[in-house]
């Protein structure tokens, strides 16, 4: 991988984040997010608080369906109008209330202080336009720049990514390109404009098992030469391992536990969240092994069960499950963080115990 | 408990690149479109360029001969000759002459009929695909309800209404186009706007107009051009429908169809003089399915490579 140095934003001198620098980048409280389906409202997100500082990385696991998509899209403010059914929770960039109703002012958060870096590199980049436009473009919406200077940028960037011969490159389709270097020029695109906060919906699904862990170095590299808030969503709980800073489990749209990555593995608190981590298959099994796979399938989001929505695949499950909803509550071995946040929550009335009980 | 490690992550060198992609510009696509459009392709697109640059040029043309004087060294009918390739008329009108002539109307009646299809039909599709709603909802209804109706019927009365002229006879036959081509249009759109990179280009601050012209419209004119040259086709094979019942251009200007028409009285005796402009008309209809068909083909297969 080339180019570790931080890339000379030329030309990109006016920018300067928004906002308070010292609040954190991202802070979103009660985020409710309701879609409109023919049977009812599916709660795609449904009370979900988070926060994330500078140079941080949040990752959000959880299961296909269970809302870590439409979480991102929340945060960002880009949402299906048309199929929205309720949405509440306010979300604040660097203490800046973000105005998630207005999308001609969203249109300047967007890209310049908002990025997002999506699954599936095949479909993200438009394949009929060479990527240096497409990495040039944002440039051109937010800044004063000449077409030689976004060029200059946009080369600037690719090498960043660590794109080999990335002068070539610039006139290339993306059809021409590898997976892995699709997604290395998604992510250029995304920091093009040197955003405060990078949302990486699934980067790495998409990809090669040999090339993901690249792509995820190159995110970790660029968040902390950036020192950019990262949000890194994924199903895959080893993705996140040694990457994120925080983790937050999401089940059915609700958060159900969120710790300190390192904590969150050594002692996890949820029921939910230690299946997960027991479904990983584990170098030290004897082979044929039984794999220990969660019993059931994700909730309906349209009518999720009463009581506590993990209850009906819970292995400790009591009758009290059943009818309690569960609140998100500060979780044993939690010490007071920043600003007297806890720094671990769990969604369960019967937690899992201390980490003497786990391997 | 140990801290998951993916298989098979340990093994990767992080300063080397594994990436592998094939050499920039051995792909191109301009250095394999010959060979792989085959010669019928390039045989057609001969065709229409020589067709609708004699008929640009036919007065320059030293082998088009006078189409509107009658030769008097030959008799009334007579075939195909050297000098006169589809032979003359009851008129000792030069039918090969006449036929070149009669591809302006007959090409600037289809081509034109398509652009206006393009630009309103093709454009409504683009809004209507994008945007959604309660606007797609009235255009597609109205689409719907234009294709329901007999077209040439409804072409036809128009024409008899107005009367014949190039501009009525485009707007009539426009009533074929517009709705065909929003349709195509609208479809490819909404593939399109379903893509991630749709929503990439919203998330670095375009404007809903930026997106449809740089990001969607370069996407859906590739099937729309293929679709577009189907059209032509048949929007010539209406106006020819259109001419033989009388309805299109008045003479002396022919068109293909009217010329046809023409030798109708004739078929018995003396066929060239419908046979020449209808193979004129043959050919160039082949000519324009066969590259819309090649090309349509090749824009399905790059797009299932993408």
């Amino acid at each position: 991988m080339t180019g570790s140095a931080q890339p000379t934003l030329a030309g990109v001198d006016d920018h300067f984040p928004i906002g308070d620098p010292s609040a954190p980048v991202v802070e979103a409280d009660d985020l409710v997010t309701w879609l409109r389906t023919p049977r009812g409202p599916a709660r795609a997100v449904d009370g979900i608080s988070l926060r994330i500082a500078a140079g941080q990385t949040l990752g959000v696991v959880g299961e296909s369906g269970s809302g870590k998509t439409m979480l991102s899209r929340s945060v960002m403010g880009l949402l299906p109008r048309r199929i929205v059914e309720r949405l509440d929770g306010t979300v604040r960039y660097r203490g800046v209330e973000v105005p998630r109703h207005d999308e001609t002012a969203l249109r300047r958060l967007w890209g310049r202080e908002m990025a997002m870096v999506f699954q599936n590199p095949l479909t993200s980049l438009n394949p009929v336009v060479p990527i240096g436009r497409q990495i040039s473009e944002s440039l051109a919406h937010h800044y004063d720049m000449g077409r030689d200077e976004r060029r200059e940028h946009a080369l600037e960037l690719l090498r960043s990514v660590g794109l080999p011969e990335a002068e070539h490159r610039l006139g290339s389709f993306p059809h021409e390109l590898s997976g892995g270097m699709r997604q290395r020029v998604v992510i250029a695109i995304a920091l093009a404009c040197g955003p405060g906060l990078l949302i990486a919906d699934e980067p790495t699904t998409a990809l090669d098992v040999t090339v993901q862990r690249q792509i995820l170095d190159l995110l970790d590299q660029q968040r902390r030469e950036r020192s950019m808030a990262m949000m890194l969503i994924t199903h895959d709980l080893a993705v996140v391992a040694g990457r994120a800073d925080e983790v937050a489990v999401v089940y059915a749209g609700q958060v159900v536990e969120r710790a300190p990555a390192a904590e969150l593995f050594a002692s996890p608190r949820h029921p939910y969240t230690r299946a997960l981590l027991d479904s990983i298959p584990s170098p030290v099994q004897p082979s044929h092994a039984r794999l220990d796979a969660i019993a059931g399938r994700p909730p309906d989001l349209v009518a999720p069960p009463d009581g506590c929505r993990f209850a009906p695949r819970c292995a400790y499950v009591t009758d009290a499950c059943r009818v309690a909803v569960p609140e998100l509550v500060e979780a044993q071995g939690s010490v007071a963080g920043v600003g007297g946040r806890p720094t671990r929550e769990v969604r369960c009335i019967h937690p899992v115990a201390s980490s003497e009980g786990l391997s | 408990m140990p801290e998951p490690v993916m298989p098979g992550y340990g093994a990767i060198d992080d300063g080397g690149d594994v990436d592998v992609a094939p050499d920039p510009g051995a792909m191109t696509p301009t250095r394999r479109l010959g060979g792989a459009l085959g010669l019928g392709f390039w045989l057609s697109v001969g065709w229409l360029v020589a067709i609708a640059t004699a008929a640009v040029f036919a007065d320059a043309l030293p082998f088009v001969g006078d189409p509107d004087s009658p030769i008097r060294d030959v008799a009334r009918k007579s075939g195909p000759s050297l000098e006169y390739p589809f032979g003359v008329d009851s008129n000792k009108f030069d039918v090969f002459a006449r036929s070149i002539y009669g591809a302006r109307v007959s090409l600037m009646v289809g081509f034109a009929t398509i652009l206006v299809g393009f630009v309103v039909g093709g454009g409504l599709g683009l809004l209507a695909g994008y945007f959604r709603g309660r606007l797609e909802t009235g255009l597609v209804a109205g689409a719907d309800a234009m294709l329901a109706f007999p077209q040439l019927v409804a072409a036809l009365a128009i024409v008899a209404f107005l009367g014949a002229s190039v501009v009525n006879l485009i707007l009539a036959l426009s009533l074929l186009a517009v709705p065909a081509l929003f349709r195509v249009t609208r479809a490819a759109t909404l593939a399109m706007a379903e893509r991630d990179f749709v929503t990439a280009a919203r998330m670095v601050g375009a404007t809903h107009r930026r997106i449809l012209w740089r990001e969607i419209l370069p996407n859906v004119v590739p099937p729309m051009l293929s679709f577009g040259l189907l059209a032509v086709a048949i929007v010539i094979v209406g106006e020819g429908a259109l001419a033989f019942l009388g309805l299109s251009v008045s003479a002396p200007t022919p068109s293909w169809g009217a010329l046809i028409e023409r030798g109708r009285d004739s078929l018995g005796d003396a066929a060239h003089i419908s046979l020449g402009p209808a193979f004129m008309m043959f050919l160039t209809l082949v000519a324009l399915n066969h590259v819309g068909d090649r090309l349509s083909r090749r824009f399905d297969i790059r797009e299932a490579a993408m």
